[in-house]
């Protein structure tokens, strides 16, 4: 699962789309309007239901279409990403990372990069049929 | 304004005198305090009157935070409450009044020396063993208590080795703990109702257009519970372990709750309920946050 801030990093993915690039198919992109509009209530929902990693995809520090957005996005997923693994999920399932409008490359290579680590990791079992 | 100092008796007369006074004068609606119930445990009241303050008492099992009824609406409907908090009460008026859930001069704080709460065993709480805030760092009046000598106040950094010994179990073996722990839990939301900083007006559990939770037990939901409901809480639970203490099964929220408080003072610096102009470490940021986690 993938959130994309709209005006960066989702862009860049189009980028990679229309430059004929391929990366792995197993990421399903949501576009969200800034990377510190992503509920973290989502995220560990999407963590906790047995999707096997996330990935947040904003603007480089600076150049959020908010103005600081980023800042505080990256500052949440610090601090989630400690609880997470505090209450037993790998933090490598939740990934980060910023890729500007004009990077469809460094966009292609994250999702590789995301995947082989996520693939890694197994597929996420926190929850065993009949314990939902 | 300072008073001299009491014994326990002598506290608890100085809290009725405050109360009395501040109720003739007609400077507050009510006064939170707390009470001898019938069967003989401490709870909070509500004095409305004078005449009604001789109820009031002061001792060793005033545990709750009376704090969590300003964010009621019980409490709000009343025009000034006179509020009478210990030091960590006081750290939780102050996370509200950095939120703008408390306005300072809608309220009055009789602050309270605290030299430990007990609970029924006469067991010291855990949030008493390494306090320090024996003295409520603000207050409008103060109750000296004779026994806080001022070597009780520089208590070395916070104690976490519970926290620390969880942290460093694998992660399976920790799931395996907080999923035991989630399948105790049956949803009342107690610790949601103890907790001064749980204050929205709809919670998230609440809502169900569309369902955010599954609002029954079930070991899923329960764990989401438990999570969301703690990182709400980072870098703004003041650590008074009300959530803890008013578990009906007993689930150790608290080594989640301190996990984050640890985590933010090691990550920002901050402790929350300190400073009442500053701003919860979550609301704003820093361009020099660590960032090699991102790619």
């Amino acid at each position: 699962m993938g959130f994309l801030c709209k005006w960066c990093s989702y862009a860049g993915a189009d980028l990679a789309g229309t430059s004929r690039l391929t990366y792995p198919p197993n990421i399903s992109i949501i576009r969200v309007p800034c990377t510190s509009r992503i509920n973290s209530h989502v995220i560990i929902k999407a963590l906790a239901t047995g999707l096997d990693g996330v990935l947040v995809s904003g603007c480089h520090p600076g150049s959020c279409h908010y103005v600081n957005g980023n800042y505080k996005a990256r500052r949440r997923l610090l601090v989630l990403r400690r609880l997470i693994e505090f209450m037993g999920v790998d933090p490598r399932r939740l990934q980060m990372s910023w890729v500007s409008a004009s990077e469809g490359f460094k966009w292609a290579s994250v999702v590789r990069r995301a995947t082989e680590e996520i693939r890694q990791l197994g597929p996420n079992r926190l929850f065993l049929e009949g314990e939902t | 304004m300072r008073s001299k100092a009491f014994n326990r008796e002598g506290m608890a007369s100085e809290i009725r005198q405050i109360s009395r006074r501040l109720l003739d004068a007609g400077e507050v609606e009510t006064v939170i305090g707390y009470e001898v119930e019938v069967g003989g445990c401490v709870c909070p009241v509500f004095i409305d009157c004078s005449e009604e303050t001789e109820r009031l008492i002061w001792g060793e099992q005033c545990v709750h935070n009376l704090a969590t009824f300003l964010k009621k609406p019980v409490t709000k409907e009343r025009n000034k409450v006179a509020v009478i908090s210990k030091g960590c009460d006081v750290r939780s008026i102050i996370a509200l009044m950095q939120e703008g859930q408390v306005v300072r001069e809608d309220i009055v704080i009789i602050g309270v020396d605290c030299i430990g709460q007990r609970d029924e065993k006469g067991d010291l709480l855990l949030k008493c063993t390494n306090c320090r805030d024996h003295r409520p760092q603000l207050h409008d009046f103060l109750v000296v208590d004779a026994e806080v000598d001022v070597r009780r106040f520089d208590v070395e950094g916070a104690e976490y080795s519970d926290v620390e010994e969880l942290e460093e179990m694998p992660v399976e073996e920790r799931l395996g703990f907080w999923k035991a722990e989630a399948e105790k839990c049956i949803r009342c939301y107690a610790c949601r109702e103890g907790c001064p900083l749980c204050y929205c007006v709809e919670c998230f559990t609440d809502q169900n257009m569309p369902q955010y939770l599954p609002s029954s037990p079930s070991i899923q939901g329960n764990f989401l519970w438990l999570m969301m409901r703690a990182f709400d809480l980072a870098g703004r639970c003041t650590g008074c372990m009300e959530c803890d203490r008013v578990c009906p099964v007993n689930i150790p929220l608290h080594l989640v709750n301190r996990k984050l408080v640890k985590d933010v003072d090691e990550l920002f610096g901050y402790e929350a309920g300190r400073n009442p102009s500053e701003r919860p470490p979550l609301s704003v940021f820093s361009e020099e946050d660590p960032d090699e986690f991102i790619m």
